[in-house]
């Protein structure tokens, strides 16, 4: 069994990067679509 | 130059930050003031942007308070843990690592200033530099600490996004905005300062040098007065000068009678025990109100006016 501080330890890293791949990939839209306006 | 140090505090802990605590350190309240008043400068100019690239110049607008607010924290995290109002911060509560703050703050305000330069245009870019330096550096490392006027300081720096939304929209500044710079610049005074004289005991635990705390109340409410004169000026004179129409006009005209007596009020008060200071806490919540109805009641007039 994972001792609870070891649990919590990693809950916290995997929600911060799920919350950090969510922005990514909403940045990466959003660049892509600043690329689109800027090139008409 | 020597590098800027925060002052001493506490140990880190020993798990990491919840993603809510880096969500708290941008100050998501204070974004919301920041992110209004950007929105409607970026709506009130008279050039049109396309929707994408307003939507980034507002999102730099907002990433960038995040990164003032972020690195206020990181700086005044020994300050935080002695007042009631801040001390279950993500640091004074000790949800988090001290460097962690400081490098979260500087990622978002470098990324902010980036992507408005690159998807934007420089002049807003610039202008969102200076005003996230001016809010760190000299509003927070080094004045607030220093002086009383120290919110008068802090005011400049909450004035700059409308300004930042105008030059987004226009790639120039010009009058209007630099009229709504000063309506802002002159407000937070007597705004922050009604706070601050029912929160005095607050700041006088924690040391920081707020004007009701280092000059007293009768001072204050001076001052008060003193800064909400001009700011009444700066409100209304849009209209006389022909850059809005009757639609702005009215409203600033009527608000800010209705603030100047909020005020009058306060100055003409003696009142010692902040827990009876009911005009205070009346000017504090209706200053909140009046600018944001005062930036909604300008947009609306360019807009009808366009």
């Amino acid at each position: 069994m994972i001792p609870p501080f070891d649990a919590e330890y990693r809950r916290r890293q995997r929600a911060r990067a799920k919350v950090t791949a969510w922005a990514l990939a909403a940045m990466v839209v959003l660049f892509f679509a600043i690329a689109i306006v800027r090139m008409h | 130059m020597a590098a800027v140090t925060a002052p001493a505090f506490s140990p880190a802990p020993a798990l990491p930050a919840e993603w809510r605590d880096f969500l708290a350190l941008t100050k998501p309240r204070v974004m919301t003031l920041v992110v209004f008043t950007g929105l409607c400068g970026l709506l009130a100019a008279p050039a049109r942007i396309h929707p994408v690239l307003g939507f980034t110049a507002i999102l730099c607008i907002a990433v960038g308070a995040g990164a003032c607010g972020a690195l206020n924290m990181w700086y005044e995290a020994d300050l935080d843990v002695h007042m009631k109002r801040t001390r279950d911060r993500p640091l004074p509560a000790g949800r988090m690592d001290r460097q962690a703050a400081l490098h979260f703050g500087v990622a978002l305000g470098v990324g902010a200033v980036a992507v408005m330069g690159l998807a934007v245009n420089l002049l807003a870019a610039a202008i969102l530099a200076v005003s996230i330096l001016f809010y760190v550096v000299v509003y927070t490392v080094w004045l607030k600490r220093r002086t009383p006027q120290n919110i008068v300081i802090g005011g400049a720096a909450g004035a700059f996004p409308a300004l930042i939304g105008w030059a987004a929209a226009t790639g120039r500044i010009d009058v209007l905005p630099v009229l709504m710079f000063a309506l802002v610049f002159l407000w937070t005074p007597p705004h922050f300062w009604a706070l601050a004289l029912y929160v005095r005991p607050d700041y006088a635990a924690a040391g920081v040098p707020m004007l009701p705390v280092v000059a007293g109340e009768a001072t204050t409410r001076r001052q008060m007065l003193l800064y909400s004169l001009p700011m009444a000026v700066a409100a209304v004179l849009p209209w006389p000068l022909q850059l809005t129409g009757a639609i702005y006009g009215v409203t600033a005209t009527l608000l800010t009678g209705w603030f100047m007596a909020l005020v009058l009020r306060v100055a003409a008060s003696s009142e010692r025990d902040p827990a009876l200071m009911r005009a205070e806490r009346q000017l504090f919540r209706f200053s909140i109100l009046y600018l944001f109805v005062l930036f909604g009641a300008l947009v609306a007039d360019r807009l009808v006016l366009a």
